[in-house]
């Protein structure tokens, strides 16, 4: 279990995150979600352990993050975020390769290049593995360093529990892959996984999450299941905008929509 | 049409040729132990090899002069011409893989010119810096050159930086007023110089190798060599750094460490090629390039490819300084720059769109 305890972060005098308590399970996903400016990705920075908090602590399977092993710790989280980019014309799979790093001495060994190659075909890109990464558009950039964290993560004999944080994983998607990175959330919780994601689709997200944190203002404004958040009244308040709760047959729980007052 | 040719090309490389480069390397070299003023023909310069080789047990007849000239002249010259270009190509591969950045070049980026820096304010200011005689006298200058490498890489990546990344305006622009900066000074100590500093600091702006002799090998050997010896361990984490610093975090490395090695070493290479050698430019961007397009951007093959390549390369055009016009030399960096500033707009050309940052 990853575990934050009353975590502070003040940047040049300004207050981004307050008092902020979180757990991480194995098997649950967890979205974060909140209006611009609350303090989610700096959130998930601190629980990766790319940021150290101003305040509180964070333990990771029960020892303090910060006296992990940098090397280890690349063996029991990986991170996506919002927009990498990469300027040097590695092919779909060599960029994937390097989500191996943490696991090799050396070379790449065979089980590297099979865990790389079912990370490629997870986001749809086995035809494309030769391809050069300069050449992908956008939405296949992302999906190509999505299937390097996966790949970062697929090495089960670590036998600790492993963490996979991504930062706006939908970005640049479409909605048929918007749909697989849900699916593969999942499935990735399923195998044992802990999931911290921060989201802007609600519904979506929602939908695909055990448990949802909505911060506003660098503090915890709502926490608890997908259910209890969407019959929340405060969202309202937090998001600044008039909402309806909209029954779909078969849905987890109520659809949120804009309500246009009509 | 651009975008089917691409795909064509796309993912394959070229198959990994360390012999045949090593032999290139090699051949090179023994052409131009041959070659000079005096024309020296390959069984000759085989035999005053073999007559060195066996401390005089050779039992041919070799012409002193003609072994005084490739042995004491010709072979250090060409073994410094080997440490230069192979220090420079490595540089620029690893610089390039810190600043995520394929147009930083030791002397583009301003790193060569705080080398330049460091040694002109050390030649002309001898014995006041460092009061010391024997083996760190002769260290002085290489040191201070090294000293004004580091602190110019290290100022020039904090000021490029913009939110963990380099842009390549940012990174052109730092280089620009680093390298405006060393012109200002040394032109402001070739103002004030004798006719005869004035003639030793002309060639740091041009760069020059025709003051090398087997001490000077000696002494600037190891500073190449070790860090040669040494980055190659950071291959794995430069992969992982062109990718971001954040991601390389992530990926398990310690990026910090990465960072101060990188440029500690590099700075160490290029310092000390400046000091001894002037200002070579565009070796550090043409080299790796060259590389990436064959081999593909992976440091495992990067850093040996570039350091073979841009010993062949500096090789080369130190054959064709001194030969062209012999028996006068035209000055090493200005072959370099005629071959590179070209490929440097060619460069441009190609990557236009990236750099309208």
């Amino acid at each position: 279990m990853l575990e934050a305890r009353n975590i502070s972060l003040s940047l040049g005098g300004r207050q981004i995150l307050a008092e902020v308590d979180l757990r991480l399970e194995p098997g649950l996903v967890t979205s974060i979600m909140g209006p611009n400016g609350a303090g989610k990705t700096s959130l998930l920075r601190i629980l990766s352990g790319e940021w150290t908090a101003s305040e509180g602590s964070v333990t990771l399977n029960g020892q303090p993050l910060a006296q992990f092993p940098v090397r280890r710790l690349g063996q029991l989280r990986a991170y996506l975020h919002q927009e990498s980019s990469l300027s040097f014309a590695f092919t779909v799979l060599e960029v994937v390769l390097l989500g191996r790093s943490p696991h090799m001495r050396g070379g790449e060994r065979p089980e590297d290049y099979e865990a790389a190659r079912k990370a490629v075909r997870q986001v749809d890109l086995e035809d494309r593995e030769n391809d050069l990464y300069t050449s992908l558009s956008g939405g296949e950039k992302q999906r190509v360093h999505l299937a390097r964290v996966l790949a970062q993560l697929d090495e089960p004999a670590i036998g600790e529990a492993r963490y996979l944080f991504l930062d706006e994983p939908t970005n640049n998607l479409d909605l048929s892959h918007q749909r697989t990175i849900y699916r593969i959330v999942r499935e990735m919780a399923g195998a044992g996984l802990a999931v911290g994601m921060v989201v802007h689709d609600l519904n979506q997200a929602i939908q695909a999450s055990d448990r949802v944190v909505i911060l506003n203002l660098g503090r915890i404004a709502l926490a608890g299941t997908p259910e209890e958040i969407v019959a929340s009244p405060e969202l309202e308040g937090i998001f600044g905008v008039p909402l309806r709760r909209v029954e779909i047959p078969g849905a987890r729980c109520p659809y949120l929509v804009i309500d246009a007052g009509n | 049409m651009r975008g089917e040719a691409d795909r064509a090309g796309n993912g394959r490389r070229g198959r990994w040729l360390s012999a045949p480069l090593l032999a290139a390397l090699v051949v090179l070299g023994l052409i131009s132990l041959g070659m000079g003023p005096l024309r020296t023909s390959p069984l000759v310069v085989g035999q005053v090899l073999l007559e060195e080789a066996s401390l005089g047990h050779w039992p041919g007849e070799v012409d002193p002069r003609v072994a005084t000239v490739v042995m004491q002249i010709r072979l250090p010259r060409i073994l410094v011409a080997m440490l230069v270009g192979a220090s420079l190509a490595t540089a620029g591969a690893c610089l390039q893989g810190l600043f995520r950045n394929p147009l930083a070049d030791p002397g583009l980026i301003g790193v060569s010119s705080g080398g330049a820096i460091g040694s002109i304010l050390a030649i002309s200011a001898t014995g006041v810096f460092l009061p010391a005689g024997g083996l760190l006298a002769q260290l002085q200058v290489p040191i201070w050159a090294m000293l004004g490498a580091m602190a110019t890489t290290f100022a020039v990546y904090h000021v490029a930086r913009i939110a963990g990344k380099t842009h390549v305006s940012t990174l052109l622009l730092a280089g620009i007023a680093m390298n405006a900066l060393a012109g200002a000074i040394v032109g402001a100590v070739l103002y004030l110089s004798d006719n005869d500093s004035l003639r030793r600091f002309t060639f740091w702006t041009l760069g020059s190798l025709h003051t090398t002799t087997w001490q000077s090998l000696g002494l600037m050997a190891p500073f190449i060599i070790v860090p040669l010896l040494i980055l190659p361990r950071y291959r794995n984490a430069l992969n992982a750094f062109l990718l971001g610093e954040a991601e390389a975090y992530h990926l398990g490395f310690n990026t910090q460490r990465t960072k101060r090695m990188i440029i500690g070493l590099c700075a160490l290479m290029v310092g000390v090629t400046v000091s001894f050698c002037g200002l070579i430019g565009f070796v550090g961007l043409v080299v790796p390039h060259l590389v990436r397009m064959i081999w593909g951007p992976d440091f495992r093959r990067l850093i040996p490819a570039s350091a073979l390549l841009g010993s062949i390369l500096v090789l080369a055009a130190d054959l064709l300084s001194r030969t062209v016009n012999a028996p006068s030399e035209i000055p090493i960096g200005v072959v370099t720059s005629l071959i590179g500033a070209p490929f440097f707009l060619y460069l441009i050309q190609r990557r236009k769109r990236q750099l309208n940052v």
